[in-house]
């Protein structure tokens, strides 16, 4: 490259005339350049095109292909500046006379490229402003054969850049999904049934999925296969490639089938994207483009693959959802299952624990917790005449429950489903028992709504009944003393917050708001505050107060399209969450978030539990939100 | 308070949303004792006859992480994510353009450390604001567009936006 500068965009606009510049404007999505003289919109653009937000919006309107990143190499090669008869000239050893113009034309009409004519010729420009944006785009979209050509050709002083790496792991995500594209339009793709994604290209074998692109080797691709037939077998590669896939295991058609649906009625398409990408099952996009597409996708899965995707979508996150974690402790105690606390200190890490056992280990161990619940409310009621109930009214079974143990023996008869059935009755019957015995404190949707507009502030009044002679030990008293004022603040504080709260789309956003919230409440008790989306938040909390706090986040993936009946069913879930913990923490909160864009239902539940006064307070985002 | 408060540099002006503003008053009139900070989301555009005008219409507040609550720790680069990440879901068409914080119990001129961290700001987002809310609901903007700072003033209700 030469010495020379390159020129900035300043340098190029200032020859432009206003009419051009508010093309420019225009096009880069510029606001408020109308009517104003020619050196405030070049400020106006220089200083927009500074922020890189802007920058991604000028990148969206280059055309992406190959020929587009060739046009700019070429130019970027030459300083950001080049003849156009030289550029033509490079570019129709490549490239179509038509192909070239059109893409040239785009560039210069969206004001990517700049041309300043002459008289027998025109100078084509690139401002230096553009430069990281411009390698971006050639890294991305520049074939490395072309590049190797360029490289080759006679009068070019230049290195055309780096040859394609045998690895992407370092590779931007654009690089990878070029890699991807090119591995998926080739021919041949679906060689092997089971293995969609495992292709020889440019020379390397590739197993690429929708965001792992990884080159196996360089060695041949039969040689590779022999070799990584031990590594690979989580692919099914190695059984595909020695050709014994059809005999590796009589699979039991009904049975896939009927995982197949239980998947399909559970997950979204992206939440099978993101388990078979977690998994590490490679597949097409087209793959799962549709549920017809993505069943007959599932269906060339190997059964252990099957049932691994199964677990993921549907077992494992049952039992979060319907159990506890006090009693999925007692249920692997029950059974037998080797296990140490901090396994199970979480969800986060009881999914992880629970992933290493079979569908039928997880089946009878749900079907445990499950028994474990229901016998828990029981002893709650004091007696058995509710359960006789739910058998007589919901099993049309009834029966006489002389002890525990016999209770037990005929929740061990029910289904899974009846069991959770029972779970949710028995949970249901003990909510309203207790609601009956103290009356909810339930706001109206239009006290909750006006009690949370930002500009009445954060007052906490006559949101939650004052709870009355708190009995603590000395040592708790300082700090519970105000403890329900403190968790008002929290409530209050997120409230204030709404407008972060609806449009939340990532988990990490959800913890780190609630990891601020629980700052303001608690300013004196945490001391260290883990990196938001590191950790579970009950770590954070829990060693200093005693308040269980757990905060989940329902993605739309999980609620769009969901019933009224389902929303309530999860606010209920919440409710028995709450009292879940109350039964090892003083207090409870448990925030549940969600961003459904049909349909929010997201509730806040403070749970205060002393003796039996609990006060409850759902909450429906939507409606504050609005 | 006047619409548009003296402008140090002809060119440039803030404008805080007035209901950012209000928010920005409860927030830290709720933390008085302990130092806010946070992202500014908004649009760089121009405006007739007065030059261009940092536009702000959101405020993320980062977690004060800080033992002293007076002061801010360091900001983890994450957060900074984690608002692009909000930017882009809440607000699309809008960019980062600024930070503030504020110096509960200072005056709202910059310190050497502000400097600092506007300038690795400014280098990776480019002209940025950087607005100190101090003591006595005063109020500076300061202009990154190179490495030394210029104060501007703006459009706001409820601070007292100064200039020198």
């Amino acid at each position: 490259m030469g010495d020379r500068p390159l020129k900035t965009i300043k340098n190029i606009l200032n020859g432009l005339t206003i009419p051009d510049l508010i093309t420019v404007c225009k096009n880069y999505g510029l606001h408020g350049y109308s009517n104003q003289v020619k050196d405030d919109i070049i400020a106006l653009i220089v200083e927009n095109v500074k922020n890189p937000h802007v920058k991604e919006s000028i990148k969206a309107i280059i055309p992406a292909n190959g020929t587009t990143a060739l046009i700019l190499k070429f130019i970027s090669d030459h300083d950001n500046e080049l003849s156009y008869l030289r550029l033509k000239e490079y570019l129709l050893q490549y490239r179509t006379l038509s192909t070239f113009r059109g893409n040239f034309n785009k560039m210069i009409e969206n004001r990517v490229l700049f041309e300043i004519k002459g008289d027998n010729d025109s100078t084509v420009l690139i401002p230096k402003e553009f430069t990281d944006l411009v390698t971006r785009i050639i890294d991305a979209n520049v074939e490395p054969e072309e590049i190797k050509a360029i490289s080759s050709l006679k009068g070019s002083s230049r290195d055309f850049g780096l040859p394609l790496t045998p690895t992407c792991n370092g590779c931007s995500y654009v690089d990878k999904s070029w890699i991807q594209k090119k591995i998926q339009e080739s021919p041949g793709m679906r060689d092997y049934p089971g293995c969609n994604l495992y292709k020889t290209y440019n020379g390397y074998d590739w197993v690429c999925n929708h965001f792992t692109i990884e080159s196996v080797s360089k060695e041949p691709l039969v040689e590779k296969r022999k070799e990584k037939q031990v590594n690979l077998e989580d692919f099914t590669i190695a059984a595909v490639a020695s050709g014994v896939v059809a005999s590796q295991k009589s699979l039991d058609m009904d049975a896939n089938e009927s995982l197949i649906n239980e998947i399909q009625d559970t997950a979204t398409l992206n939440i099978l994207r993101h388990t078979l990408d977690k998994l590490q099952i490679p597949y097409l996009v087209k793959d799962i483009s549709s549920w017809n597409n993505a069943k007959s996708f599932l269906r060339d899965l190997s059964m252990d693959q099957l049932e691994t995707v199964y677990k993921s979508v549907f077992l494992i996150p049952s039992f979060s959802a319907f159990g506890t974690l006090a009693n999925l402790t007692e249920a692997l105690e029950t059974q037998g299952f080797d296990f140490k606390k901090k396994d199970i200190r979480t969800w986060t890490l009881a999914s992880e624990y629970l992933e290493a056992y079979s569908c039928d280990d997880l089946a009878r161990l749900y079907k445990e917790m499950m028994i474990v619940a229901v016998l828990k409310y029981a002893e709650k009621f004091g007696d058995l005449g509710t359960l006789e109930a739910i058998f007589s009214e919901e099993f049309k079974n009834p029966m006489i429950l002389p002890s525990i143990q016999d209770a037990r023996i005929q929740l061990a008869n029910l289904s899974l489903d009846e069991l959770t059935l029972a779970r949710n009755e028995m949970e249901d019957r003990w909510l309203d028992h207790m609601l009956e015995a103290e009356p909810i404190e339930e706001e109206s949707e239009e006290e909750s709504k006006e009690e949370s507009q930002v500009t009445e502030g954060s007052s906490t009044e006559d949101v939650i009944e004052p709870i009355s002679d708190i009995s603590e030990d000395s040592q708790g008293l300082a700090r519970t003393s105000n403890i329900k004022e403190q968790i008002d603040e929290i409530i209050n504080l997120t409230l204030s917050h709404k407008a972060l709260i609806k449009n939340i789309q990532h988990e990490s956003t959800c913890v780190m708001h609630l990891i601020w919230a629980i700052q303001q409440a608690y300013p004196d008790y945490i001391n260290e505050v883990q990196i938001p989306g590191s950790d579970d938040i009950a770590d954070i909390v829990l060693p200093s107060i005693d308040l269980a706090i757990e905060a989940k986040f329902i993605s739309k993936l999980k609620l769009g399209g969901v019933s009224n009946a389902k929303a309530r069913q999860i606010e209920k879930l919440g409710r028995g969450a709450c009292l879940s913990y109350l039964s090892k923490y003083k207090y409870a909160l448990l925030i549940i978030f969600s961003d459904s864009t049909d349909y929010i239902r997201s509730v806040a539940h403070l749970d205060v539990h002393q003796d039996r006064n609990i006060f409850v307070r759902g909450i429906d985002w939507n409606k504050l939100v609005d | 308070m006047d619409e548009m408060a003296g402008l140090a540099s002809s060119s440039f002006f803030f404008k805080i949303d007035r209901k950012i503003e209000l928010y920005l008053k409860i927030y830290v009139d709720l933390n008085k004792n302990q130092e806010i900070a946070g992202g500014l989301i908004g649009d760089i555009k121009g405006v007739k006859g007065k030059g261009i005008v940092f536009d702000i219409k959101s405020f993320l507040p980062f977690p004060n992480l800080a033992s002293d609550k007076r002061n801010f720790s360091d900001i983890p680069k994450l957060w900074f994510e984690i608002l692009d990440e909000w930017r882009i879901f809440q607000h699309p068409k809008q960019k980062f353009i600024g930070f503030l914080h504020s110096h509960p119990l200072n005056s709202s001129k910059i310190s050497t450390q502000d400097k600092e961290f506007a300038n690795s700001l400014r280098e990776k987002y480019g002209t940025i604001v950087f607005i100190i809310i101090g003591e006595n609901k005063t109020l500076r903007c300061y202009l990154f567009k190179n490495e030394e700072p210029v104060l501007i003033g703006g459009k706001n209700n409820y601070y007292k936006c100064l200039l020198r």
